[in-house]
């Protein structure tokens, strides 16, 4: 094998492929089409790229939005920024059910934050994204892909870039109030990279081949299946997100027909196919090539891993092939990964002593009140993981605590956010809001110190969805709740907590649902009506969000009118939660704890 | 290929949502918006795809993306059918396509 050059940055690692034709990318095509370039035709079609874009006047450090949902495209486009120094900043395409009026000023939002000089995108998205430039600024130029001449290969001006220069902008979150921009450099992405091909993965160039179905706009699809193979190199196939979830089960279908060895996917799609799978289905898989079958971006439940391993173990899925991770953008991607070759593990735990103490004490899983939790592995070499108490001093294992990362994954902080920057990074950690501890030298993630809501692997700051329902007619403004609450299989679902004025409960129903469906594509599964004045606030009148959730779970925030939607939580749930008496999940659903209020 | 009625259309949607969301959907009207049932974004596509299985359509992509109400839905599926089948008249459930 030839040796390959030092890679100091991504760029490096590009141009080392250049004439590589050993190993490329496949796209498939909904419903059976595909098509596979190697890392020679990509990267040929990347530098016609960016020759097109410094000639459009594009320089070093412009950011490039790039609203692609073309897997290939995508790729193209985004190898072609890198190679012109530009900084690309993937967006999501407008979403189903949405609305587009939401998408807009949405996207505007992202494009102003971004400090986006140019938007790439296919017509059809083109056509209606103009109305952004009335707020997004910064914005010059939309163009539409389809109008990109790539004529020109060596058009293309090669730009010295650096390990500490910015790579691109990742955004953390769905919302619009809170999104941050995350700065990730070269140096980042090289560093979390080599740790993922290496330590983590062990990918070998001659065995290993990736398969992603994750849209390529957030982190796991994005760094995982195209930053990080340009290490190694390996081959991968991408599945359009869209048909997963057409058809959840073609993703193992295709892991079968490819012989895939590694794959990633949040938590909640390891519940859908295990739903979903049918005998002739096992039958017919060999799934024994998959060496890595990731979970990450959003809480693992022990229950869906161990569910989905009891079926797919009969088509051959290996036990040790289950990777539970732990990341985050403002970490590059990968914080820690269950160490290669060793059996996934969980940790059972004594229910009342963590709740009550922030302690994890071992105790017989068949016990009345424990808590299961995965463990997330071993953080990356490298890097340091601490658990810290409220007032920062470090914790000894098995105490919960706020997880806090240091290391060259840690990204130098957000773009145009001084405060949260500040508030985020600090004394070189990253005070990742989680909550966790650890055990015999492996992470366990238990919490969320802040109020995030994940769904879908996605993250959905609860002010930006109050703020839409705050302004429904009828809704008392800033005395909105959203948290959380454990759905079905290992789920996340949305709950709603509002003041209202008027008593027209249905009306203010709809409207709420289809505000949030509107804006962010997320269904709500409950609503409360609150009268006036007793929603949970702080003595400054801050919406007290955990305290509400406690309230909630516990049967017991004043609710006024017919219940929501008609999924209103089980009653056999809310029995089971008041006999452990405090906001806790239950036994073999999410393993999230929240710690209430301020 | 003959055209389904409205009402037919809107009867597969209730009961495909309600196979694979483990809900009832009974309530759902023509002019229900979809995503106001605790249907989302993510889901959706499931729904769709079974249903064009189901009727031997296939909806184009930027037209599932914009649907919003059940009626779209219907709209979506009818067009696809006379696109296919070259129209026909509706031979039971009443009337020609009810746009």
């Amino acid at each position: 094998m030839k040796e390959r050059p030092t890679l100091h940055t991504v760029t490096d690692a590009l141009l080392a492929l250049e004439a590589h034709d050993a190993h490329g990318f496949t796209f498939l095509e909904y419903p059976d089409g595909e098509i596979s370039h190697t890392f020679a035709e990509l990267i040929a079609r990347a530098r016609a790229t960016a020759g097109w874009l410094q000639s459009r006047g594009m320089n070093p450090g412009d950011r490039l939005a790039l609203i692609i949902p073309d897997a290939h495209e995508f790729v193209v486009s985004f190898y072609g920024a890198l190679l012109a120094g530009v900084v690309p900043v993937p967006l999501f395409p407008p979403f189903a059910l949405g609305e587009l009026q939401a998408y807009l000023e949405k996207t505007a939002r992202l494009l102003q934050r971004a400090g986006a000089r140019m938007v790439l995108t296919p017509k059809r998205i083109e056509r209606i994204l103009w109305p952004v430039t009335d707020t997004a600024r910064s914005v010059e130029w939309i163009v539409a892909l389809e109008s990109v001449s790539r004529a020109r290969p060596d058009g293309f001006d090669p730009v010295a870039v650096r390990p500490e220069d910015p790579a691109f902008i990742q955004f953390t979150s769905g919302s619009t109030q809170a999104s941050r921009a995350v700065i990730v450099t070269h140096g980042n992405l090289v560093a979390n990279c080599r740790a993922i091909v290496g330590e983590g993965l062990v990918l070998d160039p001659g065995g290993d081949r990736g398969l992603s179905w994750l849209p390529l706009y957030h982190d796991m699809g994005l760094i995982g299946f195209v930053i990080a193979p340009l290490f190694v190199p390996v081959s991968v196939v991408f599945m359009p997100t869209t048909m997963f979830l057409r058809r959840p089960l073609l993703w193992f279908e295709m892991v079968h027909q490819k012989r895939a060895t590694v794959t990633f996917a949040p938590n909640f799609a390891y519940s859908l196919v295990t739903n979903r799978v049918t005998e002739a289905h096992l039958r017919k898989w060999d799934l024994s090539c998959l060496r890595v079958a990731g979970c990450g971006a959003e809480p693992i439940s022990a229950q869906t891993l161990e569910t989905f391993l009891e079926r797919f173990s009969r088509a051959g899925l290996r036990a040790d092939a289950l990777v539970p991770s732990y990341g985050m953008a403002e970490a590059t991607l990968s914080i820690s990964f269950k160490p290669a070759g060793t059996p996934w593990r969980t940790d059972v735990v004594d229910g009342r002593i963590f709740r009550e103490h922030g302690r994890a004490i071992p105790v017989e899983r068949t016990l009345e009140d424990t808590i299961e939790f995965v463990s997330c592995g071993r953080w990356l070499s490298g890097h340091s993981v601490r658990i810290l108490d409220e007032e920062g001093n470090i914790l000894d294992e098995r105490c919960v605590g706020e997880i806090v990362v240091a290391g060259p994954s840690v990204t130098p902080g957000y773009l145009d956010d001084e405060a949260a920057t500040r508030a985020t990074y600090r004394d070189g950690w990253l005070h990742t809001g989680d909550l966790g501890y650890l055990a015999d030298g492996e992470l366990y993630v238990s919490g969320r110190k802040k109020d995030l809501i994940i769904v879908h692997g996605r993250n959905y700051t609860p002010e930006a969805i109050e703020w839409v329902i705050g302004e429904i007619p009828g809704i008392r403004r800033g005395n909105v709740a959203v948290f959380s609450r454990p759905g079905p299989r290992g789920t996340e679902e949305v709950v709603v907590a509002c003041e209202v004025r008027s008593n027209d409960y249905d009306s203010l129903r709809k409207a709420i649902q289809a505000r949030v469906s509107d804006t962010f594509g997320l269904s709500v599964a409950d609503i409360v009506f609150l009268a006036p004045r007793t929603l949970p606030k702080t003595t400054s009148g801050k919406i007290q969000r955990q305290r509400a959730r406690q309230l909630y779970m516990e049967g017991s925030l004043a609710a006024q009118g017919p219940r929501g939607t008609g999924r209103s939580v089980p009653l056999s749930h809310l029995v089971a939660l008041r006999m452990r008496a405090m906001v806790s999940r239950v036994r073999h659903s999410t393993r999230r704890v929240f710690h209430s209020g301020e | 290929m003959s055209m389904s009625t409205s009402e037919e259309i809107v009867a597969l949607f209730k009961k495909v949502a309600g196979e694979l969301m483990g809900e009832s959907y009974d309530s759902m009207t023509l002019t229900s918006r979809i995503g106001e049932y605790g249907i989302d974004s993510t889901s959706v596509f499931e729904i769709v795809t079974r249903i064009e299985d189901e009727l031997n359509v296939r909806i184009p992509e930027d037209t599932l993306i914009e649907m919003r109400t059940v009626e779209d839905l219907v709209k979506a599926v009818q067009a696809e059918q006379r696109r296919a089948g070259g129209g026909g008249l509706e031979i039971s459930g009443g009337g020609g396509p009810s746009d």
